[in-house]
């Protein structure tokens, strides 16, 4: 029997028959927080009163906290990320450098568009390693031997 | 009949009210809508702070000068402006003039250039205790 020649149908993005690829919103809002950790500057992600609580009662909920996820009427994700940052790191810069982060790293995984990137500061954590100081601020043992009197 | 439906008709009309009034607290505490101060708004999103994030920013700010023990940081927004006040408890060592100059420099350093908010209110520096240093053995 000869071989029987086979060739693929060509596949066309707008073809209704392969179906539609969705992705759940937290499968999202773990990609924001990963993002948002990352960026430098950044303490941790979440931190309200509510989260805390809702934690205690269902494990799911710690992927996706302090993240979250909506989509307006076209379809593009909204955010809302509420994060805790690191003392003596440049609020603005640091919300800057998120919202950037998350965008690019949603938008590479989901190809799909984001609307907004709302940050919200949630609180202050003093710096474990003495990492604060590295963007060119005063040292906070600067005063040390003027304000006391040894 | 269930328990909970029982204990409620035959307890007393105080225990019940109790009772509700302490679920409905608890309700009101997690679904109260959190304050925040707007700092940023464009349309590629917003950037906030909550209110407690501005004190712990503050207190950690006022923490980090050495002859401060503790801090607590009120702040209110009235007319536009953020009036700070600021109860601290400090060593028995402390210059309370420096501290207050370094303060208020450092504390309108982190509204102007941190935060990004240019109408300052008064700061006001009370001080409301003395601690004595641990002596290390």
């Amino acid at each position: 029997m000869p071989p029987r020649d086979f060739t693929p149908p060509t596949r066309m993005d707008d073809q209704p028959e392969l179906g539609d690829i969705k992705i759940n919103h937290d499968v999202v809002a773990s990609i924001v927080r990963l993002a948002a950790q990352e960026v430098q500057g950044v303490a941790g992600v979440g931190g309200g009163i509510a989260d805390g609580i809702s934690e205690l009662f269902s494990k799911r909920e710690a992927d996706k906290r302090g993240v979250k996820v909506t989509e307006d009427a076209r379809g593009d994700y909204a955010i809302e990320l509420r994060i805790v940052i690191t003392y003596g790191t440049e609020i603005g810069r640091t919300a800057y450098e998120v919202q950037v982060a998350v965008r690019k790293q949603v938008i590479a995984m989901t190809d799909k568009a984001v609307a907004r990137v709302d940050v919200i500061v949630e609180g202050v954590r003093l710096p474990t390693n003495g990492s604060a100081t590295t963007n060119g601020d005063r040292p906070d043992d600067l005063w040390a031997g003027i304000v006391t009197s040894d | 009949m269930y328990p909970i439906i029982e204990y409620l008709i035959n307890a007393p009309l105080l225990v019940v009210g109790l009772w509700i009034a302490l679920c409905l607290l608890a309700l009101v505490l997690l679904f109260r809508k959190p304050r925040r101060h707007l700092l940023v708004s464009n349309e590629s999103g917003r950037l906030e702070i909550s209110r407690h994030a501005l004190h712990r920013l503050i207190e950690t700010c006022c923490q980090q000068v050495n002859g401060v023990s503790s801090a607590r940081a009120r702040i209110v927004k009235r007319h536009g402006k953020f009036k700070t006040c600021l109860r601290l408890k400090v060593r028995p060592n402390a210059k309370m003039d420096a501290i207050q100059g370094y303060l208020a420099q450092e504390i309108t350093d982190i509204y102007k250039l941190n935060l990004g908010i240019a109408n300052v209110g008064p700061i006001e520096i009370e001080v409301v205790g003395v601690i004595a240093e641990q002596k290390e053995f």
